[in-house]
C-alpha cells in the first residue's frame, strides 16, 4: 500500500485529497450546514422560538424549492457523491483490512451501503395518495343515461332536462345504520337518504338505500306532520316504493389510479355548456404535467391583476411555463398552454366599485356603537346573496318609480283562508293580533258554518326541510269538539292534531295526530311588509336615497331620507352612516391575495393558483385563473368533503369550450381499489367525532375486482402491499355539522384517503444502517480489546523473550 | 462557593416570585370546603377515564395556565366556575401566556380607560387577566385582528377564547362526564349528571326527585351557591362515595379507587417536579465533592443523587401506573424519562467505575440533566405539560417504545457528555487563565478505549492515577460520546424502519429527523477531527458541547416552533 502523501504525481495527488480525513471533515460540515439551512432555514432575529424568526432561503425567489426539492438538487447530491468518494479512496488507502479495524471498515461500508439504498430508493419512489368514497349512487329513470355521484352529504344531481326534470340531492348518510330487521339483523351498514323531487310538485319523497343491502331499499313519503314529515311509504301506500320506474342503486367507488405528492397538472376536458349553465362534457378530463411553477413567490404580470394584500406585493414578471399536450385525447392537442402567473395562495374574489355604465346600484354602510364597535357592509340591489347583510334584517333595493315607494308603505296584516265547502264558505279573515296575545280568549265563529276557531300563534319563514314556511297554530271547533291545526302556506302540509291533554294547547310538546277534518280547509296568508326591518331605497333616479324602517310589528314603516356621510340614529346608541351609494358600479373578479401572516402553514399550497393562457393563431387568445384542487375531481358530484371542485370555463376558437382545473398528475394503480367498509376503535366513551377518541382508523380496501377481489385491512401502522405498491391509512373524513345555509351535516366516515408508494431499495438502506451500527460497536467497543490483548501478547511475548535472554544469559 | 450560593438564592427567589397568587380573593369559603372525596370519582375526558384532580387540572391549564387563582385547588376553581360562573367575571383567571399578546391587550384597555396602572402591572407580571377585561368592546377587536397573524397571534388568541367559552355558564358542567355508560359498554358514552338527570326525567320524571345522586347533585350546587360550607362537604362526601360504587357495579372498567388516589395524589405532588430543588442540591455537593476533592460532599452529594433519583423513580413508576403506558409519548415524559434513564446509566457506571478517576462526574451529569428538565417542567408546565392523555393512533406501535427510548436515551448520554465537556472548558479556561496556556490534556485513545489499551506499556491512561483530571474528563466525555453516537445512529434507523411501515418512507427529511442526522454528524466531526489535531481534548469538548446544542436545538425549537411529522414528540 502506498502511503499518501509521498509522491508529487497529479493522479496521487489528487488521490491523496480525496483520501484526505481532513476532506472528509470539511465536507461533513458542509453536510450539516446544507441540512440545517435547507430543513429549519436561517435565523434572522435572536428569538429562535418565533416562528417568524426562521427564514426559508430555500423559499425564495431565486430558489422556489420544497423541502424534498432542497435535498434532491444537484449540489446535495455532489456533497455526497464527493463525500462517499472521500470516504472510499480513504478506507481503502488508509485503513488496512485486518481484524482491528473491521469495524471502521463495517461503518464506512455501511455508509456506501446507505447512499446506494437511497439513490435506488428516491430515484424509483413514486409517492401518492388515493381517496375513496364508501360509496357510489348510480340513479336510472327511464330514457334517460344513467347518472352517478358520490354519496357525500349534500350532494345533488338532476337527471333529465326541463319541466320533466327530476332532482336528487343527498339528505343524510348514517355510516353505522343498524339493521332492524332480516338474517343480518343488529348489525351495522352505511345507509344513504336522499330527498327526491319529480317532475310534479307533490312527487316529493326520500329514498333510503343501504350498501350491501338492495332488498331493503325504501321510500319515505311526506307524513303532513311537522314533528315527523315523512313516513314509511309501506304504511302509507302499501309498498316500499312509489315510483317503480326510478332506481337508486348503491354501489363501490372503484379508483384505478393516484395522485402524485408534489406534482402539478392541468386537467381539460371539452364540454358543452346548456342554457341553464349546466355542463354536458363532450370528452374525458386528460392531464398535462406542468414544470418549472414557483412553489412559494407570487409572480404576476401586472398588480392590476389581483386585488392588492396589504403590505404584501408580489413579484411582476411573466413566467411564460409551456405545458404541452401529453396524451392522446387531449381536447386542444395543437395547442400549448402557458402558465404566466402563479399565486402561493390566493382566491377568486368578486368586487364592485362605483362607476362605469351599468345600473347596478350598490350601497356601503357603517354601523357604530356608543361603546365605539363599527360594523360594515356591502349591499348589491340587484344581488341580494352578494350582500354581507342578514337579508332578514336589513335589505337594499332600487326602484325606478315613486309607486313602487308606496306599496311598500302599506302592510297587510297576516290572514287566514276559510273554505268550508259543504257551507258554501270561503273567505279570508285577519288575524287580529289580540289573537296572539290572548290565546285563552274566547273562539272565533266562522259565520254560516258549525265551525269556530281562535289562532294561537303564528311562525313566518321558518327553515323546515330546507323550505321556508310559515304556519299558524289554530285551534277549531266543532259540535264541541275541539283540536288544533298547523295551517300553512302550503294546505298540502296541513295537519291536524289532538290537543294536548295537559297543558295549554300551544304547548310544544308532541301531540297525537288525527285525521285532517276535509270538511274545513284552511290557508295561512303571511303578513305583506317592508322586505326588511331596516331597508335602504335606492331611487327614483341616481342620488336619492331613502331609509324605510319597520322596527316594531304593530307599527307602521317610518321612512326617511338619508345622505352618503351623514350619521343616522336608528335606534338610541346605534348609529348608521351610508359610507357609498352609487347606482351605477362596476364588478371585477381577480385573485384577492392572502396575506403572508393570515396564511395557516398546514394549508401548503391549497390556495394557490395560476393563470393560463390558450394561445390561438394570430393572437394570443383567452386567459383563465385556475385554483388549486388537491384532487382532480370528476365532476361536482364526485368531491368529496372540505375539498373543492372550482373548474374554469374557457372558450377557445370555434365556439368550443375547454373546462380547466388545477391539480396533481395520476399514476396507475397497479389494481383497481374499492373501500369495503371503513370503521374505528375507539378510546373508552366511544367514538365522539374527535380525533382523541380514536384509537384506530381501519379501512376494508378490495384490491381487484369481480371474483378475485381480496379484502384486507389497512390501518394505521399496518400498510398492505400490492404488487410492489404499498397502501398507508392516510386521512378521514371526520363528522362536522352544516357549515352554512342550506348546507347538509355529515356524520363522517364517507371516504378514507390512503398513501400509495413503492419502497425499491429499503432493504438496502436498512443493511448499510445495521452494518453502521454494526461496525460502531467493533470499532468502539471489541478493537481496544483487540489491541489490549495484543499489548498483553506482545508484553508477555517480551518478558518471556527477557527472561529467555536472561536465562541463556546465564546458561 | 459564594457564586454558587447566589446562584441558588437567586433560582429560589425567582421561584417564589413565579408561585405568587394573584391579588385577588374570591371567596374565603375554600379553605373549609373539602373536596378530597371526589378524589375516588372518575372523569372521562378525550377518552380517558381520569381522578378529579387530573382532569379539573388539565381543564383549569385552559383557563388559569400555571397559575393558581387565589392559591385555591384546581378542583375547587374548576367546580367554583362551573357553579358560579358569574363570580369570575372581575377576577384575574384568564391566563395570557405571550407578552406581546398582553401588552397589546393592555393598549387596547387603556384606549378605552377600561384598565388601572396597577391593574395593568399585575396582568403584565402575572399574565392573568380579567374576562369582563378582555371581553371589552376595543380588546376583543385587538384580538380579533391579532388572530389574524396566524404564525404568531392566532394560537395566543385562541387560547384566550378557549379560556372564555370555559368561563360560560354551563360549559364545564357538560364536560364533568362523571356517570358511566348504564350499558356497560366500553363504546358508550359516559354521562355528566346533567344529562343524567335529564335522561332520569325523561323516562321516569316523578321519581327523577327520589333518586340520591341527582339529589346530592341539587344539594351540591345550592349549597355551593349558598355558601353553605357544611352541606358541600356532605354533598360532596355522599357524591364521592356513592358514585364510584354505582360506577363500578354497572361499568367493568370502571378505574379502582387505589388508582384514581395515585393519580389525584401524583398531580397534587405537581408530578414531583419540584425535585429538582434536590438534584441542585446534589449537583453543588458533587461539585464541590469534584473541585475540592471533599470526600464527605461527594458521598453526600451521591446520596443526595440517590435519594432524588429515588423519588424521579417514584414519580415515573406513578405515572406509568395511573396511564397505564410508559411514559415516553409527549413532551413531558420524553423528557424526564429521558433523564431518568441518565440517571439509571450514571448509576450504573458508578457502580462499575467506583475505582476510576471518572468517579462521581457520571452522577454529577446525571443530577445536572434531571435538575434542568425539572426545572423546565416545573417552571414552563404549558410547553412541558404533566397532563395525561391517550397516545395518537400513529403512536399505538411496539416501535414507540424501541426507537424512541433510544433516541432520549442518546439524547440525555449527549447532554451528560456536555456536562463533562464543558467542566473540560472551565479546566481549561482556569489554567489558561493562570497561565498554563501551552497544556494539552487529553486520554489519547477513544472513551472505552482508555479503559483498556495500556498507555506507553503502563496501565490505562482512565485507570492510571497518574493522567490529570482533564484527561479524565475528556475520557468521561469521550465514553458518553461512544455510547450515544451508537445509540443515535441505532435509533434513527429505527425511526426509519418504523416510519417506513407507518407514513410509507423511511425518510421524509422532516426537520426532526434531519436535525437528528445533524446532531450524528457533529459527534462523526468529533471523532474525525480528534484523530487530526494535537489538542484532542478541547476540540472533543467543543464539539460535544455542540452536539448537544444541536440536540436541543432539536428538541426544543424543531418542536415548537419549526412543525414537521414529529411534532407530537
Amino acid at each position: 500500500m502506498t502511503r499518501p502523501g509521498t509522491s508529487r504525481n497529479p493522479i496521487t495527488l489528487l488521490l491523496d485529497l480525496c483520501s484526505s480525513v481532513r476532506v472528509g471533515i470539511v465536507l461533513m460540515i458542509l453536510l450539516f450546514i446544507y441540512c440545517g439551512v435547507g430543513s429549519s432555514g436561517l435565523p434572522v432575529h435572536w428569538a429562535l422560538w418565533e416562528p417568524t424568526t426562521w427564514y426559508q432561503l430555500r423559499e425564495s425567489p431565486l430558489l422556489e424549492m420544497t423541502e424534498f426539492e432542497w435535498f434532491h438538487w444537484w449540489p446535495f447530491y455532489a456533497l455526497l457523491a464527493l463525500f462517499s468518494l472521500v470516504l472510499v479512496t480513504t478506507t481503502l488507502r488508509r485503513i488496512p483490512l485486518n481484524t482491528v479495524n473491521l469495524g471502521v471498515w463495517g461503518i464506512h461500508s455501511g455508509i456506501i451501503i446507505l447512499v446506494i439504498g437511497s439513490v435506488i430508493y428516491f430515484s424509483l419512489k413514486v409517492e401518492g395518495d388515493v381517496p375513496i368514497a364508501r360509496a357510489r349512487l348510480t340513479i336510472t329513470l327511464p330514457g334517460e343515461d344513467p347518472v352517478s355521484m358520490l354519496a357525500m352529504p349534500g350532494h345533488a344531481v338532476m337527471v333529465g332536462e326541463g319541466a320533466d326534470s327530476w332532482s336528487f340531492r343527498i339528505a343524510s348518510i348514517d355510516p353505522d345504520w343498524e339493521l332492524l330487521s332480516g338474517d343480518d339483523k343488529g348489525k351495522r351498514a352505511y345507509a344513504v337518504t336522499v330527498g327526491v323531487q319529480g317532475p310534479e310538485p307533490g312527487q316529493r319523497f326520500m329514498r333510503q338505500v343501504i350498501l350491501g343491502y338492495p332488498e331493503y331499499t325504501e321510500d319515505l313519503v311526506s307524513s303532513g306532520d311537522p314533528t315527523q314529515p315523512f313516513a314509511r311509504a309501506i304504511k302509507v301506500h302499501g309498498t316500499r316504493t312509489i315510483e317503480p320506474d326510478l332506481t337508486i342503486t348503491i354501489g363501490p367507488d372503484v379508483r384505478d389510479r393516484f395522485y402524485l405528492m408534489g406534482t402539478t397538472a392541468i386537467w381539460l376536458r371539452e364540454v358543452d355548456v346548456s342554457q341553464d349553465g349546466s355542463i354536458h362534457p363532450r370528452t374525458a378530463w386528460v392531464e398535462r404535467p406542468v414544470t418549472g411553477l414557483p412553489r412559494f413567490n407570487d409572480t404576476i404580470m401586472s398588480p392590476g391583476d389581483v386585488w392588492p394584500a396589504g403590505v404584501d406585493h408580489p413579484a411582476l414578471g411573466t413566467l411564460d411555463a409551456p405545458v404541452p399536450p401529453a396524451s392522446s385525447g387531449d381536447p386542444i392537442p395543437d395547442t400549448t398552454l402557458r402558465v404566466s402567473d402563479y399565486l402561493r395562495a390566493a382566491q377568486l374574489s368578486m368586487r364592485t366599485e362605483p362607476g362605469g355604465d351599468e345600473v347596478y346600484p350598490l350601497l356601503r354602510v357603517q354601523f357604530s356603537t356608543d361603546s365605539g364597535r363599527t360594523q360594515k357592509y356591502d349591499m348589491y340591489a340587484f344581488d341580494q346573496s352578494l350582500s354581507n347583510a342578514d337579508p332578514s334584517l336589513m335589505r337594499f333595493i332600487h326602484v325606478e318609480d315613486e309607486a313602487a315607494v308606496d306599496a311598500m308603505l302599506e302592510i297587510t296584516p297576516p290572514r287566514l283562508r276559510i273554505e268550508v265547502p259543504e257551507s258554501a264558505v270561503n273567505e279570508v279573515v285577519e288575524i287580529e293580533p289580540s289573537n296572539l296575545d290572548q290565546p285563552d280568549e274566547s273562539m272565533t265563529p266562522v259565520e254560516g258554518t258549525p265551525y269556530s276557531y281562535r289562532v294561537l300563534r303564528q311562525d313566518d319563514n321558518l327553515s323546515i326541510e330546507g323550505r321556508v314556511l310559515s304556519m299558524a297554530r289554530v285551534e277549531l271547533e266543532r259540535d264541541g269538539e275541539r283540536w288544533l291545526r298547523w295551517v300553512f302556506d302550503d294546505p298540502t302540509l296541513n295537519g291536524d292534531l289532538e290537543l294536548s291533554t295537559e297543558g295549554s294547547a300551544h304547548s310544544d310538546h308532541v301531540q297525537q295526530r288525527r285525521t285532517l277534518d276535509e270538511r274545513i280547509m284552511m290557508e295561512y296568508l303571511p303578513p305583506v311588509r317592508p322586505a326588511a326591518p331596516v331597508l335602504f331605497v335606492s331611487g327614483p333616479g341616481e342620488e336619492r336615497l331613502r331609509l324605510l324602517t319597520t322596527l316594531s310589528p304593530g307599527e307602521p314603516p317610518v321612512m326617511q331620507e338619508v345622505a352618503v356621510g351623514e350619521d343616522l340614529e336608528l335606534v338610541p346608541g346605534i348609529l348608521v352612516t351610508p359610507t357609498v351609494h352609487s347606482v351605477r358600479s362596476t364588478t371585477t373578479t381577480k385573485p384577492a391575495i392572502v396575506p403572508r401572516r393570515q396564511r395557516d402553514p398546514g394549508l401548503s399550497n391549497q390556495l394557490s393558483m395560476i393563470r393560463v393562457q390558450i394561445p390561438v393563431k394570430g393572437g394570443e387568445g383567452p386567459e383563465a385563473w385556475l385554483a388549486y384542487h388537491h384532487w382532480p375531481f370528476e365532476s361536482s358530484t364526485d368531491t368529496l368533503r372540505r375539498f373543492i371542485y372550482q373548474p374554469t370555463l374557457v372558450e377557445v376558437s370555434g365556439d368550443r369550450t375547454i373546462q380547466l382545473l388545477l391539480s396533481r398528475a395520476s399514476h396507475p394503480l397497479p389494481t383497481p381499489i374499492q373501500l369495503e367498509g371503513f370503521t374505528i376503535d375507539s378510546h373508552v366513551g366511544g367514538f365522539t367525532g374527535s380525533t382523541s377518541s380514536v384509537l384506530n382508523w381501519i379501512s376494508q380496501i378490495g384490491f381487484g375486482t369481480g371474483d378475485s377481489m381480496k379484502t384486507r385491512a389497512v390501518s394505521v401502522n399496518n400498510p398492505q402491499e400490492e404488487d410492489g405498491y404499498w397502501f398507508f391509512q392516510s386521512q378521514w373524513d371526520p363528522p362536522d355539522p352544516a357549515r352554512f345555509q342550506g348546507d347538509v351535516g355529515s356524520l363522517g366516515l364517507n371516504y378514507t384517503v390512503l398513501g400509495v408508494g413503492n419502497r425499491h431499495g429499503v432493504w438496502t438502506q436498512l443493511a448499510g444502517g445495521t452494518l453502521m451500527v454494526l461496525g460502531m460497536l467493533y470499532a468502539f467497543y471489541v478493537k481496544p480489546v483487540l489491541i489490549r490483548r495484543r499489548q498483553d501478547h506482545a508484553k508477555a511475548t517480551a518478558q518471556h523473550g527477557y527472561k529467555m535472554k536472561a536465562e541463556g544469559g546465564e546458561g | 462557593m459564594r457564586l454558587l450560593l447566589s446562584m441558588i438564592l437567586c433560582i429560589f427567589l425567582h421561584t417564589s416570585v413565579q408561585a405568587s397568587p394573584p391579588p385577588v380573593v374570591v371567596d374565603t369559603t375554600q379553605q373549609e370546603v373539602d373536596l378530597s372525596p371526589l378524589d375516588k370519582v372518575a372523569v372521562w375526558q378525550d377518552g380517558r377515564l381520569k381522578s378529579f384532580q387530573s382532569f379539573a387540572r388539565s381543564l383549569m391549564q385552559h383557563v388559569t395556565g400555571p397559575r393558581l387563582v387565589n392559591g385555591q385547588s384546581e378542583v375547587y376553581t374548576c367546580l367554583d366556575i362551573a357553579f358560579r360562573p358569574g363570580a369570575y367575571e372581575d377576577v384575574p383567571v384568564i391566563y395570557v401566556k405571550k407578552k406581546l399578546v398582553r401588552q397589546a391587550i393592555i393598549n387596547a384597555a387603556m384606549e378605552s380607560g377600561s384598565i388601572s396602572p396597577d391593574e395593568a402591572k399585575a396582568f403584565m407580571e402575572t399574565g392573568l387577566a380579567r374576562p369582563s377585561l378582555l371581553r371589552e368592546p376595543g380588546v376583543s377587536r385587538q384580538l380579533d385582528a391579532m388572530r389574524t397573524d396566524v404564525l404568531r397571534f392566532a394560537r395566543p388568541v385562541d387560547a384566550i377564547t378557549t379560556a372564555l367559552s370555559l368561563l360560560e355558564p354551563g360549559v364545564i358542567r357538560r364536560q364533568l362526564f362523571i356517570i358511566p355508560p348504564m350499558t356497560a359498554s366500553f363504546d358508550d358514552p359516559w354521562q355528566t349528571m346533567d344529562t343524567y338527570e335529564a335522561a332520569f326525567r325523561r323516562t321516569d320524571p316523578g321519581a327523577a326527585g327520589m333518586d340520591p345522586y341527582i339529589t346530592q347533585w341539587r344539594d351540591l350546587i345550592s349549597a355551593w351557591s349558598s355558601g353553605n360550607v357544611q352541606a358541600i362537604n356532605g354533598a360532596v362526601e355522599n357524591l364521592g362515595n356513592w358514585i364510584p360504587n354505582m360506577g363500578r357495579s354497572v361499568f367493568i372498567d370502571y378505574p379502582s379507587e387505589e388508582r384514581l388516589k395515585l393519580e389525584s395524589m401524583y398531580f397534587k405532588l405537581k408530578s414531583f417536579t419540584w425535585v429538582w430543588m434536590i438534584y441542585l442540591l446534589s449537583v453543588i455537593l458533587l461539585l464541590m465533592g469534584i473541585v475540592y476533592r471533599w470526600k464527605g460532599a461527594r458521598w453526600l452529594g451521591l446520596g443526595v443523587f440517590g435519594f432524588a433519583f429515588l423519588l424521579q423513580t417514584l414519580a415515573l413508576l406513578l405515572r406509568w401506573y395511573v396511564a397505564g403506558r410508559w411514559p415516553n409519548t409527549n413532551m413531558f415524559e420524553a423528557v424526564t424519562t429521558s433523564t431518568w434513564f441518565g440517571g439509571c446509566f450514571a448509576i450504573l457506571m458508578e457502580i462499575v467505575l467506583r475505582r476510576t478517576r471518572m468517579r462521581t462526574l457520571f452522577a454529577l451529569g446525571a443530577a445536572t440533566a434531571s435538575m434542568f428538565a425539572l426545572m423546565a417542567a416545573s417552571f414552563n408546565p404549558l410547553h412541558l405539560s404533566p397532563h395525561i392523555s391517550n397516545r395518537m393512533p400513529v403512536l399505538h406501535d411496539v416501535w414507540l417504545y424501541i426507537h424512541t427510548n433510544v433516541i432520549i436515551f442518546s439524547y440525555v448520554l449527549i447532554f451528560l457528555a456536555s456536562v463533562s465537556a464543558g467542566l473540560y472548558l472551565l479546566l481549561r479556561c482556569w489554567r489558561w487563565m493562570n497561565g498554563a496556556r501551552g497544556v494539552v490534556e487529553h486520554v489519547g485513545s477513544g472513551g472505552i478505549g482508555s479503559l483498556i489499551i495500556r498507555r506507553r506499556g503502563q496501565e490505562a491512561a482512565l485507570l492510571d492515577d497518574r493522567t490529570s483530571f482533564g484527561a479524565v474528563l475528556d475520557g468521561t466525555t469521550m465514553i458518553l460520546v461512544e455510547i450515544s453516537f451508537i445509540l443515535l445512529w441505532a435509533g434513527l434507523v429505527m425511526g426509519a424502519i418504523w416510519a417506513d411501515h407507518s407514513w410509507g418512507r423511511p425518510w421524509g427529511w422532516d426537520p426532526k429527523e434531519v436535525f437528528a442526522l445533524n446532531t450524528f454528524l457533529i459527534y462523526a466531526i468529533l471523532v474525525h477531527v480528534r484523530m487530526k489535531t494535537r489538542d484532542k481534548g478541547l476540540w472533543t469538548a467543543i464539539l460535544a458541547v455542540i452536539g448537544c446544542v444541536v440536540m436541543l436545538f432539536n428538541w426544543i425549537v424543531i418542536n415548537f416552533t419549526i412543525s414537521g411529522l414529529h411534532s407530537y414528540a
